[in-house]
């Protein structure tokens, strides 16, 4: 969706598929919303839009912390890919690799952050992907955050802290990654 | 509408027209249900006061809004259910037997993530996990451990992916105690299609676990205690990620329906196991919409068993609920504060006419409770049992113009939204599109955008906050590494010391049952008393069914 922080001004359409899908409610509504959106995101300066991979680590099925910040990031204009449930540290460095993500965010509140970061660090090692930044949030007490950091983990966002330092680091990495592009 | 109805209506009209210019700068409430909330209610808006007998009716009777029992608290208060359980089964023992001496009546146990979700404690991809959020269990020796010195009092199973192995393990433990499944009393949570759109601790895919359910739903109707819920429908978690108290009453009594459907496509009888059905509710600061909402609930429930299931028996039309306050409502900063939170925020669940309490450990946002909080949680209901006046009379909010409204209104807005799933496709359907889970994060997203506006105000987090305020200073549970290299341990031991025979025989049998769509309670008893551990038992279930990935993936 690269489209939406260049500025460039479209006449969006809403698709006739769209229009006649009776499941759709409120079309008006959407349209004027879309249109909305559209517009306010033409006004946003460009920033690179990173491909964030967003995981749930272990048996772990609090979603809700995850699923918000995967939108909170899209709405930032952000590539979000959201792994789902039960993802296991094999895979999350798998699918890294597969749809080439600049940054793999994870969320843990089972409180086993620690041995399952371990293992996510040792498969992003062996997948070559060792220098992608690697941050978590959810439950995270401070003395853990020193310990994730310690394991390499690149930063962490504990769900006590406002949202404010998280989308400016990832405003930072985009600023970054637009640089080198 | 009658002359005190009329009068009541051009009086508040006239006094909105007195006060205009005093009123003018007062915003209207609309609630996240869509329900504007009115300065003045009176005779005109409580409808159900005029149909009092088909919309109120009294307690114990159809249908049941003012109390599900007749006596309710004048005969005895809500139970007291704090939720506990961590590390082995030895620590969860403790823990129970302290807040047992302390007065708690029930337990309620909080088994750990694998153990939830069919992994015994010595599984690689899982040892992160082993007691940490609950108890471990393994084999059916871990429950006798849990139970050792116990009282014979109900205890609630919180678990939904192994419950049939859970329970069956329940029963092969009371056997080896030397009593039968008619001993048991208690519940199981055991409501996966909650578990598909939220909490996520399902293992198969939706059609056999219904399967699995309906099995208990037969066996516990046939030969378990009538105190034995097997299944418990959970509101709680859709509220916990965004849902109103109407989707969370609409999606709560639409999946009650499926399991009714799937017991009476079964051929059981609807007054054989209605009866067995319980709901868990959440509670939060809406004290008057969460009290009209368990009335709501009871309404409606007993309406459906009555009308659309022809129940004749009163037992099957009451519904019975739980209900708790912590969750999404308690806040990391300023924890103490999460004390007042839920002393506040069980108020609706009592003045709703609810049958058991739990309210969450303070320190819920940073680890399990300790033994502090626990106690803490413990005594706030008891001070609202002992000291409060909140059992005097039944139904206290009875008859109030503002409460009665509230009832009708999110009685009528929940059917709706039940409705809406039913148009599209059902429960089953709902989860496989995603569609229940999207509503609710649209809904989340919106109330998330108003705590960052301080549109909804949480006092400390967004309103009045403090700079120095250091939630650090808490003594939290810290999690025993030990306990898996233990639990592992005892796992070596059972394996190497049980009957071979008897449990390759029982594993068989099991697995031929599997294939020819038996009622499996029985055979899973049978492995379980051979020793058989829940990840053993699981392999063979996984390997019919298999594991099912989320469907909720897409971002919104």
């Amino acid at each position: 969706m690269y489209w939406k922080n260049t500025g460039v001004v479209l006449l969006i359409r809403i698709p006739r598929w769209l229009r006649d899908d009776n499941r759709v409610e409120d079309k008006e509504q959407l349209i004027v919303m879309a249109e909305t959106e559209f517009m306010g995101a033409a006004d946003k300066e460009a920033i690179y839009p990173l491909k964030i991979l967003v995981g749930k680590l272990g048996l772990d099925g609090h979603d809700l912390g995850a699923r918000y910040v995967a939108r909170l990031l899209k709405d930032q204009g952000y590539e979000v890919v959201y792994l789902g449930l039960h993802a296991t540290p094999a895979a999350v460095a798998r699918a890294s690799v597969d749809e080439g993500a600049d940054v793999i965010g994870i969320s843990i509140l089972s409180g086993a952050h620690i041995p399952l970061c371990e293992k996510l660090l040792y498969f992003m090692e062996k997948e070559g992907i060792g220098e992608v930044p690697l941050v978590v949030g959810g439950l995270v007490l401070p003395h853990d955050v020193k310990r994730l950091k310690e394991l390499g983990v690149t930063d962490v966002f504990p769900s006590t802290e406002p949202e404010e330092r998280f989308l400016a680091w990832f405003k930072e990495l985009a600023t970054k990654q637009s640089s080198k592009h | 509408m009658s002359e005190t109805e009329d009068n009541f209506v051009q009086g508040r009209e006239a006094w909105l027209e007195r006060n205009q210019k005093q009123f003018s700068t007062i915003e209207p409430i609309v609630d996240t249900m869509g329900i504007e909330h009115k300065m003045l209610y009176g005779p005109s808006d409580a409808q159900a006061t005029n149909l009092y007998d088909q919309q109120l009716g009294f307690p114990g009777s159809f249908p049941f809004t003012r109390g599900v029992y007749s006596g309710m608290y004048r005969k005895a208060p809500w139970r007291i259910n704090q939720y506990a359980g961590f590390g082995a089964a030895q620590d969860t023992n403790e823990r129970w037997r302290f807040l047992y001496e302390h007065g708690q009546q029930v337990f309620n146990l909080a088994l750990d993530l694998p153990t939830q979700m069919g992994y015994d404690s010595d599984d690689p991809e899982v040892e992160a996990e082993v007691g940490r959020a609950g108890v471990a269990i393994d084999t059916v020796d871990d429950l006798v451990s849990l139970l050792e010195g116990l009282p014979m009092v109900p205890i609630y199973f919180n678990v939904a992916g192994s419950a049939p192995i859970i329970m069956a393990m329940l029963i092969a433990a009371a056997k080896i105690k030397g009593s039968g499944p008619e001993s048991i009393m208690g519940a199981f949570t055991n409501d996966i299609l909650t578990t598909y759109v939220c909490r996520g601790t399902w293992i198969y895919p939706p059609e056999a676990h219904m399967k699995l359910i309906t099995d208990m739903v037969e066996y516990s109707s046939q030969y378990m205690s009538p105190y034995f819920y097997p299944l418990n429908i959970q509101g709680v978690y859709f509220r916990s990620v965004g849902a109103t108290q109407a989707q969370e009453l609409a999606m709560v009594i639409a999946d009650a329906l499926c399991y009714v459907d799937w017991a009476i496509e079964r051929g059981l009888g609807i007054d054989t196991f209605a009866r067995r059905l319980s709901f868990f509710f959440s509670c939060g600061p809406e004290i008057f919409s969460e009290a009209a909402k368990f009335r709501a609930a009871r309404r409606w429930w007993a309406g459906l068993m009555r009308e659309r299931y022809g129940a004749t028996e009163a037992e099957s039309m009451r519904l019975k609920a739980t209900a708790a306050t912590g969750g999404r409502y308690f806040q990391a900063i300023e924890p103490l504060n999460n004390l007042v939170r839920g002393a506040y925020g069980i108020l609706g669940a009592v003045m709703g006419g609810a049958q058991a309490t739990f309210i969450a450990g303070y320190d819920e946002a940073y680890a399990l409770p300790n033994e502090e909080s626990a106690m803490l949680g413990l005594r706030t209901l008891q001070i609202l049992q002992e000291e409060t006046d909140l059992t005097r009379t039944i139904d206290p909010l009875g008859g109030s113009w503002y409460v009665e409204s509230l009832t009708d209104q999110i009685q009528a807005k929940a059917e709706a939204i039940l409705g809406e799933i039913q148009d599209h496709g059902g429960v089953l359907e709902c989860i496989r599109t995603g569609w229940t889970r999207s509503q609710l994060d649209a809904c989340l997203y919106k109330q998330h955008e108003g705590i960052q506006k301080g549109e909804i105000a949480l006092v400390g987090v967004n309103k009045y906050c403090s700079d120095d305020a250091n939630a650090y200073d808490m003594e939290l549970y810290v999690h025993d590494e030990e306990v898996q290299a233990a639990q592992s341990r005892r796992l070596k031991e059972i394996r190497s010391s049980r009957d071979q025979v008897a449990w390759r025989k029982a594993v068989d049998s099991l697995e031929r049952a599997v294939d020819k769509g038996e009622n499996l309670i029985n055979y899973l008893v049978e492995v379980a008393l051979a020793h058989a551990s829940v990840g053993e038992i699981n392999s063979v279930l996984e390997k019919h069914w298999g594991r099912f990935a989320d469907p909720n993936t897409k971002v919104a």
